[in-house]
This record gives structure tokens, C-alpha cells and sequence, in this order.
């Protein structure tokens, strides 16, 4: 199965790098005027970058179930 | 023309006469709207009383800082917009968005008001719908100004699940989208939420937020 990730709205990023800054996993890097996953795996999906982008351009999405 | 049949499932006409439903349907019109467009902006001109026929639509109204204030989640059978139609300024009060995909009965407001003076059927069941929005919107002003984010944080989780329970779909939710649900913002949202699992209420795991708790989730939501 997919390893699910933040969905990330490259055309809205303005690639302030508050997220790379706050990713607690150090999951996150530039390439090529983009914000990319360096290593998938090691996101935990918690959310913080999502919290911390100005722009809005970060989505982490939860089902909310018993 | 809509059928009579289409126009009675609307939960406003559902007590109607016949010969009302009838004059419904005659100045009805159906329009359709794709996932996400806005279907009005506040403010403007208000042009019509609006009945969701499917999908899903939010009532909002947002601050100059950008922030979003939720006011309902609307589905098939209930309506929105019916407030200008007895103002003087005639404005849309909020903005109205699809959720997804969404077929809308509108009626224009002349038609509207002409339909009650001349249907006391119709004008009763506006008292009542009035009547139920002003409980609902009281109710809310009250777990705002009343209850902590924990709280409403609480209520609104144990209330999400219990649906997730009733229902086959899968509904998702971002930390943002759950802030302006309730009255918050994203980052004490993310913040609760992090406390909450850290307390053994709740466990998150990637796109899954799990109560585990219910007897201390309802003491944080007040509803033991």
C-alpha cells in the first residue's frame, strides 16, 4: 500500500521553508523550486507542517472514528 | 417542471397543501454546481431562497484576517438564503459553498414572498424553520462563549465518529477545517489534539483519528 503523505499545493507554496523548519522528522527539503519528501518514510504524518504553512498549501487529512 | 414529489421532500415543504406544492414547483428552478464553487458570496444582492436538492453545501462567513467561521454544513432537504427574502436590503448573509457536486432548487425572491402572503401553510412552516435556526444558532453562540476549545473539540470528535459509525462514506477532515467548525484556530486545534493523545483520549495514526476514551472525551465535552 501507498504510504499516505500531506498533500502539498505546489502551485500555492511560496516556499517560505516554515515547514522544513518545523518537521520534527527533518522529512522535508527543497529541490528544484519545490518542496519534496526526502525520505517518505520517515513522515509520521503529524500534521505540524500543516499547521505551520502560511499559505495554506498543505493538507493532512483524518477520518474521525471510535 | 419539478415534480410535486421532488419539492415535497424539501424538509420546509414537507407539511405543505397540494395546491402549494403545486405553485412551488410552477416558479422553481434547479441550477447545478461543481465541487467547490461558491454559490454565494455575502454581501451581494441576494437573487433567491435556495433548497439543496443532493450534495452538500457550508454556510460560512469569514473575517478580515482571512479566518473562516462554519456556520452549518447543509444537505438534500434543507435550505438557505430564506432571510433576505423579508429585509429591506435584500443581501446574501453568508457565503455559501459545494462541498461537492450539488443540485439546488432556487426560487427567485419575488416569487418567494408571493407564495407566502398567499399560502398560510407556507408561512407557518417559515416560523418553524425560523424558529429551529434560532435554537440551532443559540445553541452555538453558547458552546463558544461557554465551553473551552477542549470542550468543543470533545463534542465535536465524539460527534464526527458517532456519524462515522451511521454512515458508508468516508468523511476527512483537516486540522483547519475542524477549527472553523468549531470556533478555533488550526494550530490549538493541532495542539488539542496532541494533549488529547498524550492523555490516552484519542490515538492518531496517519489519516486516523481513533477515540478511545468516550467516558472522558464526554466529561471534556460536558455531555456526561
Amino acid at each position: 500500500m501507498d504510504l499516505v503523505l500531506p498533500e502539498i499545493d505546489r502551485a500555492v507554496c511560496n516556499l517560505c521553508g516554515n515547514c522544513l523548519a518545523i518537521c520534527p522528522e527533518d522529512s522535508l527539503y527543497v529541490e528544484s523550486d519545490q518542496i519534496v519528501f526526502k525520505q517518505p518514510v520517515t513522515c509520521t504524518y503529524c500534521a505540524l507542517c500543516e499547521e505551520a504553512c502560511p499559505q495554506d498549501a498543505i493538507r493532512c487529512e483524518f477520518e474521525i472514528t471510535w | 417542471m419539478l415534480s410535486i414529489d421532488q419539492v415535497k421532500n424539501l424538509h420546509l415543504f414537507s407539511t405543505l397543501r397540494h395546491a402549494t406544492l403545486q405553485q412551488i414547483a410552477e416558479v422553481s428552478v434547479v441550477r447545478e454546481y461543481k465541487k467547490d464553487a461558491v454559490i454565494l458570496f455575502e454581501k451581494d444582492e441576494a437573487d433567491g431562497v435556495y433548497f439543496v436538492l443532493d450534495g452538500k453545501v457550508k454556510v460560512y462567513r469569514t473575517a478580515v484576517s482571512g479566518r473562516e467561521q462554519v456556520l452549518m454544513v447543509l444537505q438534500a432537504g434543507q435550505d438557505f438564503n430564506l432571510v433576505p427574502a423579508f429585509l429591506e436590503n435584500c443581501h446574501n448573509p453568508a457565503n455559501v459553498q459545494a462541498i461537492d457536486k450539488v443540485n439546488l432548487l432556487v426560487i427567485p425572491i419575488q416569487h418567494f414572498k408571493r407564495l407566502v402572503q398567499n399560502n398560510s401553510d407556507l408561512a407557518l412552516a417559515l416560523l418553524e424553520n425560523f424558529s429551529e435556526k434560532l435554537i440551532h444558532l443559540t445553541q452555538k453562540i453558547t458552546s463558544i462563549s461557554l465551553f473551552p476549545v477542549r470542550g468543543r473539540l470533545a463534542k465535536f470528535l465524539i460527534e464526527q465518529a458517532d456519524l462515522s459509525a451511521s454512515r458508508s462514506y468516508h468523511v476527512r477532515w483537516t486540522q483547519a477545517e475542524i477549527a472553523s467548525q468549531i470556533g478555533s484556530v488550526r494550530d490549538v486545534v493541532g495542539r488539542t489534539l496532541r494533549e488529547f493523545e498524550k492523555q490516552g483520549l484519542i490515538h492518531i495514526n496517519r489519516q486516523h483519528i481513533r477515540l478511545v476514551n468516550r467516558a472522558l472525551l464526554e466529561l471534556e465535552a460536558n455531555l456526561e
